[in-house]
């Protein structure tokens, strides 16, 4: 409503000012007829488009021309004077994504348009923006390899990281932690804090002083167990020695590239589980806690009841779900048990291998699904927070 | 104390000898081919104070007989009693020969059979091992009483837990086991200089289990088909038998003549050739020869995890019959392998690489020279020397793809101190072979005399040295291609551990009481040793230990009971036994911890530096104190016609045994930053001096031997057996235990945090200290079974039922603290742990939060198993034998605090099948 009203005072304005202007000199201006063709090409799948505005702004006299795009149409037109252009487009979407609808904005930006014969054809090719996006996980290769030999590599490992929005977002102090609980083992977890927080005693943060590792829309990064380029060691293996960071790992196998900034540990050195048997969630602390504080503010002891009877007791960490901007919950195909994060953060899973200690699972990763494009031909990708069908399971791991 | 003793027996006994004229009655007891035979019992009828046995050389000597008629029985197992009389007037002579044709099957027993021996023993004839079909000693441990049928796996090695409650856990309690003394015709088996040369290198689990250095014998090595008889002494040992806690396995092979036999036996997991020949040369020297094969897998259709046996032995006697003395000179040689191998199916396999093979070869050479008296009347009875050599050599091979989980650093520095290191190439195939030659002399002296003073005695005393030195190369292998980039050992040579020499002098005093028709036996000793060239810094080092060994037994007079006569005594016994540490616990091998101070790995293969701390300690303990376990006994045994009972009660303490404990190092480290150098700026590698570190330390564990182990061992053991039923032949056999083990670790227990835990980016940080942080348990177990076997020596065949039920056992876990008692810090400072420690993010998990559940007590119900055993000779010649172990089982399910406990889903459970066949010729 706010912008509604902006743009009629805009309109007001404008209007006064071409009356100020014809009244000023009688000197006709060269006027052309603006076809605007809004190219949805690039939108993907089930959408319903609405409230399409352009606005086409002349470069020199910083004027604006509005119009709307109407319904059922795809093309705006326009009567703008000669002169240079920047048109941006921004109307709302809604997608079907998963048999839901997901409303989110489309956009487009064109510049140096050039006005200056009686029609002009512009054609904007419009690109998805979520207000609400951030960072999600776009791969998680926790598999390893294996050698030609046929024995385990785990080094390899890596998070896939990807700025989801249309916004430059910032990788310092993001969070990562990998779950307690299995979800191939249903238990009874008491006290059962499962629907606030995510148990897990692995998490790692990584450094920054708040503005140090920009990441642009649609940009990616890596966070590898060992950033080194592991073909060194085994053919089989993926080079990560252009990681953007790389996880302390214990005493031995802790391969340091100076290269490449470490993440700091708050709890564990997290060693991915190979199988997936487990939950990873990422997110930031809040404003001003550090991890000392976490951890005494979230101390939690769990137990459960084993089959023989046994209470088994563990120390631990409860990640608050508030925390968390991203959750993937993994699993085997055959094997699953449950969810091991609340569902308003993750409601499927996804997996690698097909049961549990498949051999075939090394060297494959799961990856989250495209969903369009975000400005600059970037991806978009699915967040609908449910694993199943945002993540493509058993997938080839992207970097090679 | 001993004299003082005398002194006693002397002012109370004296009075009761008169001055009336006494005679006595002396002989010998031999079989038809001539041969002496020991062990004879003669009763004198109605006169049971008289009774006696024979010795080694089958020789008797009855003395202070009043005037008058005696009837004396002599019996043997095996052989049909003969009685005699004789009138007593003069001093008498009688030679008796049993004839080796009659079979008595009376004697023919399948189970084991209580001794009649002073100290509480088990024997194990022939006529049993053949009815049990064994593959090794093992398989014979279920005939004593608490024993049943176990597993039939050779995969692992075997100790020898003597009663010990079933499924009793005794990891850290190894002491109960290494302290059992074997004896293969008077010779020393174990060995003190076995050194378990695999500590600390990273074989793997292959090697779990594969490793007898701390347990002692292990029972799958012996073969059985050369035994003869078996004497497992459950109770107190005589003096002559020292270095043990446990008990003595005695065994004694066949000595003479023998046909062609050979037995070949096939069962679930393997198979078993035997061969064997006596041959006896013109009558004064015996010669035997034996050799057998055994080869067996852990699974059927899994080829590549064996374990083999072979073995061979020559043993001669040869003997010389002097005026007044019979010389023997027993000398033998024997040869035993066991490999385990363990390959990994090339189906499966990465390479077909990776292998691992055990290999034991000892070589044991004998020589005894034994002096017998041959005149029953002189004080002096028989003297053995004997000289024993054991050599064996211990070869483990490992061969190992290794390829680290991702790049590591190679830590493999020989000294102290922080230095660059290598990365670990990231394929390699690492060979490791261990040599350890372990040689063991044993120089043995005894001599018997028989005296009257007062009182009838039998004084046995010796000597005992013993030299034990390792000749092994000790662990080979390419220091940069280690088996596991992990270890906390390096290669030592084992030939320069010292070494060891022990001494040991005993003198055993066996005197026979009689008041009136009650004959009081005893058996009084003392062993005193020493270890004789051990460093200074040793606190045994020439300590002189000290073990008095007593054992009574009132034979009480005979009585008529339903017509039948009651033959019965009560016994009692106390001793101490005294277990030296081996070479394994005196000499461990150096620890290493090795830490990674830098890992700076840029993209440029030139331009990588790795740098890391050793810190070597040597976890020798000085203090190291001999284990000492305290036995007592007392029981009862009776005999009604032929059907025996024998019951006691035994107590055992030990509260020294061995164990090993978990100590902390603090190291101090650097830790390098990474990121203090900027690699754009280093055209070649950089030196560690460009890097900024800190300071800090960590708490690194390494292991150190203790006396740390209490067992209390309690129970009662009983075995009755019945006289066979007429006709059918019939026997029952009833036997069982009841037993109890309590197992605890008296040292204080250390623990260091977590290396989960992160304070301040630094880990291993603290080290708590637990007051009670004992593993230990109490365990007990009540047995019985029941053996019906018919023996029809017309038809050649005999049948066995045995029916063995495990009423219950229950295992109760020792509370231990879950709140340690302090901690230290980094800087070694002690903190009392406080309740506020306990939510402190990091210190909490110091509070090991047990289930108290766990620490109730479990009984597991009856479990009940049937085996049926068969054996059927044709024409004397072959011998045909089958056996089927948990033909039926009874192991019903149960619910206990709540919980159900599923029972009966194993491959153990199920029916286990074998047959052999022995042929003489």
């Amino acid at each position: 409503m706010k912008n509604q009203s902006l743009l009629n005072w805009l309109y007001f304005g404008l209007m006064l000012f071409s009356l100020s202007s014809c009244m000023k000199d009688e000197f006709l201006e060269s006027r052309s007829n603006v076809l605007i063709k809004v190219d949805n090409s690039k939108l993907v799948g089930e959408y319903t488009i609405e409230n399409v505005t352009v606005q086409m702004q002349e470069i020199n006299t910083q004027v604006i021309t509005s119009s709307s795009l109407g319904t059922g149409k795809d093309t705006v037109k326009a009567n703008l004077t000669y002169g240079t252009y920047t048109a941006s487009l921004e109307g709302d979407i809604t997608l079907k994504v998963n048999g839901n609808d997901k409303k989110m904005k489309i956009k487009a930006r064109k510049s140096n348009l050039v006005v200056n014969s009686e029609t002009t054809n512009i054609s904007l090719e419009t690109f998805l923006s979520d207000p609400s996006a951030n960072f999600v996980f776009k791969e998680i290769f926790f598999t390893g390899t294996m050698t030609p030999e046929g024995k385990q590599y785990n080094g390899d490992k890596y998070f896939l990281i990807h700025n989801n929005s249309s916004d430059t977002l910032y990788a310092d102090g993001l969070f990562f932690a990998q779950s307690d609980f299995l979800t191939i083992t249903k238990r009874d977890y008491s006290p059962d804090i499962m629907k606030d927080a995510v148990t897990s005693d692995g998490i790692f943060m990584l450094p920054g002083t708040g503005k140090q590792y920009p990441i642009a829309p649609g940009g990616d990064f890596v966070i590898a167990n060992n950033a080194i380029n592991h073909k060194e060691a085994n053919p089989n293996s993926i080079d990560l020695s252009n990681a953007n960071f790389e996880i302390e790992l214990i005493g031995t196998i802790n391969i340091d590239n100076p290269q490449v900034p470490n993440a700091i540990n708050i709890s564990g050195n997290m060693l991915m589980h190979n199988q997936g048997y487990t939950a990873y969630v990422m997110g930031r602390l809040p404003e001003g806690m550090s991890p000392e504080k976490f951890k005494s503010d979230n101390a939690y002891t769990y137990s459960y009841v084993a089959a023989n009877g046994r209470t088994m007791n563990f120390d631990s960490y409860k990640v608050p779900n508030n925390y968390i901007i991203d959750a993937v919950n993994l699993s085997v195909k055959t094997g699953f048990e449950w969810l091991v994060t609340a569902p308003t953060l993750d409601m499927g899973w996804s997996y690698a291998g097909l049961v549990k200690a498949d051999k075939e699972r090394y060297g494959k990763a799961v990856t989250r699904k495209p969903l369009g494009t975000l400005v600059d031909g970037k991806q978009f990708l699915q967040d609908t927070n449910n694993s199943t069908v945002d993540f493509n399971p058993a997938t080839t791991p992207s970097i090679k | 104390m001993l004299k003082s003793l005398y002194i006693l027996l002397i002012t109370v006994f004296a009075p009761l000898y008169s001055l009336a004229q006494l005679y006595s009655i002396s002989g010998s007891v031999k079989d038809n081919k001539g041969e002496p035979l020991n062990s004879v019992s003669i009763e004198v009828k109605e006169h049971p104070s008289f009774n006696t046995l024979t010795d080694e050389q089958g020789l008797f000597i009855i003395d202070n007989l009043p005037k008058g008629t005696y009837q004396l029985q002599f019996s043997h197992i095996g052989f049909k009693p003969i009685t005699r009389s004789f009138q007593i007037d003069a001093n008498r002579e009688t030679h008796v020969v049993f004839n080796q044709n009659e079979i008595n099957i009376d004697a023919v027993h399948v189970t084991a059979i209580e001794s009649k021996n002073i100290s509480t023993s088990s024997i194990i004839t022939r006529d049993a091992m053949q009815h049990l079909q064994p593959s090794s000693f093992a398989d014979l441990m279920e005939l004593l009483p608490g024993g049943r049928t176990g597993s039939q796996s050779l995969e692992n090695v075997r100790g020898i837990n003597l009663r010990t409650p079933f499924g009793a856990a005794m990891s850290g309690y190894s002491t109960n086991s290494l302290g059992t003394m074997f004896s293969v015709d008077g010779m020393t088996l174990n060995s003190q200089s076995m050194i378990d040369p695999t500590v600390g290198l990273g074989i793997g689990n292959v090697n779990d289990g594969r490793n007898a250095s701390n347990i002692g014998i292990d029972t799958r090595t012996i073969a059985t088909d050369n035994i003869e008889k078996i004497e497992i002494i459950r109770g107190i040992p005589s003096v002559e038998h020292g270095n043990l806690t446990s008990g003595v396995v005695k065994i004694e092979r066949i000595k003479g003549y023998e046909p062609w036999s050979a037995r070949l036996k096939a069962d679930g997991h393997g198979k078993l050739f035997s061969i064997a020949k006596g041959f006896e040369i013109k009558k004064n020297y015996k010669l035997n020869f034996d050799a057998g094969y055994l080869t067996s897998n852990q699974d059927v259709t899994n080829i590549f995890n064996n374990f083999k046996r072979i073995n061979g032995s020559a043993r001669g006697e040869k003997a010389w019959n002097l005026e007044k003395y019979r010389l023997t000179w027993n000398h033998n040689i024997d040869f035993n392998t066991t490999i385990d191998n363990e390959r990994f199916d090339p189906d499966n396999d990465y390479a077909n690489t990776d292998r691992y093979s055990n290999a034991i070869r000892r070589i044991s050479v004998g020589n005894s020279l034994k002096l017998f008296s041959s005149k029953p009347k002189q004080a002096f009875r028989n003297a053995t020397l004997s000289l024993n050599v054991n050599h064996a050599s211990n070869q483990i091979d490992v061969t190992k793809l290794v390829q680290p989980l991702s790049v590591n650093i190679l830590m493999n520095s020989l000294v102290a101190g922080s230095r660059e290191m290598s990365f670990l190439t990231s394929s390699y195939i690492a060979e490791m072979q261990t040599d350890s030659r372990p040689l063991d002399i044993n120089f043995k002296g005894i001599s018997n005399w028989s005296l009257n003073a007062f009182v009838k005695h039998q004084i046995k005393a010796g000597f005992e040295y013993g030299y034990a030195k390792n000749l092994g190369k000790g662990q080979q292998y390419d220091l940069n291609k280690p088996l596991s980039s992990v270890i906390s050992a390096r290669p030592r040579n084992l030939s320069e551990i010292p070494a060891m020499s022990s001494l040991a002098l005993f003198a055993e005093d066996r005197f026979f009481i009689i008041l009136g028709n009650v004959l009081f036996e005893n058996n009084l000793g003392i062993r005193a040793f020493t270890q004789l060239n051990l460093d200074q810094q040793y606190d045994i080092a020439g300590k002189v230990f000290a073990e008095p060994r007593y054992n009574g037994k009132f034979h009480l007079p005979q009585v008529l009971i339903f017509g039948k006569p009651l033959k019965s005594n009560v016994f009692a016994g106390v001793g101490i036994q005294t277990l030296m540490p081996t070479q394994n616990l005196l000499y461990p091998t150096l620890r290493y911890n090795d830490i990674a101070e830098l890992a700076y790995y840029p993209n440029n293969p030139d331009h990588r530096l790795a740098w890391g701390i050793t810190n070597i300690y040597d976890p020798t303990n000085f203090n190291l104190k001999p284990a000492t376990n305290k036995k007592w006994e007392v029981g009862t045994q009776l005999d009604l016609g032929g059907n025996t009972l024998s019951v006691n009660y035994f107590n055992e303490k030990m509260n020294n045994g061995f164990r090993e404990v978990i100590l902390f190092n603090r190291i101090a480290l650097r830790k390098y930053d990474v990121t203090s150098v900027d690699p754009a700026t280093f055209t070649n590698k950089p030196s560690i001096e460009d890097f900024t570190y800190v300071d800090q330390s960590e708490y690194h564990g390494y292991t150190k031997n203790e006396n740390g182990s209490l067992t209390e061992k309690s129970g009662i053991e009983y075995q009755f057996s019945s006289k066979r039923i007429p006709g059918i032949n019939t026997r029952f056999t009833i036997n069982g235990a009841w037993l109890k083990i309590f197992n605890k670790n008296t040292q204080p227990v250390y623990s260091v945090i977590s290396p989960n835990l992160v304070t301040d980016g630094k880990v291993r940080q603290f080290v708590a200290l637990y007051e009670n942080g004992t593993n230990g348990g109490e365990y007990e177990a009540f047995n019985t079974n029941l053996t019906a076997d018919s023996y029809l020596p017309k038809l050649g065949f005999n049948l066995s039922v045995s029916f063995q039920s495990s009423w219950y056992n229950t295992s109760q876990r020792l509370f231990r603290d879950d709140l340690p008692i302090g901690y230290y810090d980094i800087d070694q400072n002690y903190h009392t742990y406080t309740e506020a420690d306990r939510n402190d993010p990091i210190l909490r998990s110091f509070d090991l939060k047990t289930d108290p559940y766990l620490y109730n007590k479990f009984t597991e119900p009856i479990d009940l198993l049937v085996n049926v055993k068969a054996t059927k000779v044709i024409k004397e010649k072959i011998r045909i034998a089958m056996f089927v172990n948990r033909l039926f089982i009874y192991k019903p399910n149960y619910t206990q605090y709540g919980n159900s406990f599923i029972r009966r889903n194993n491959a153990a459970d199920n029916p286990y099948f074998g047959m052999e066949i022995n042929i003489k010729i």
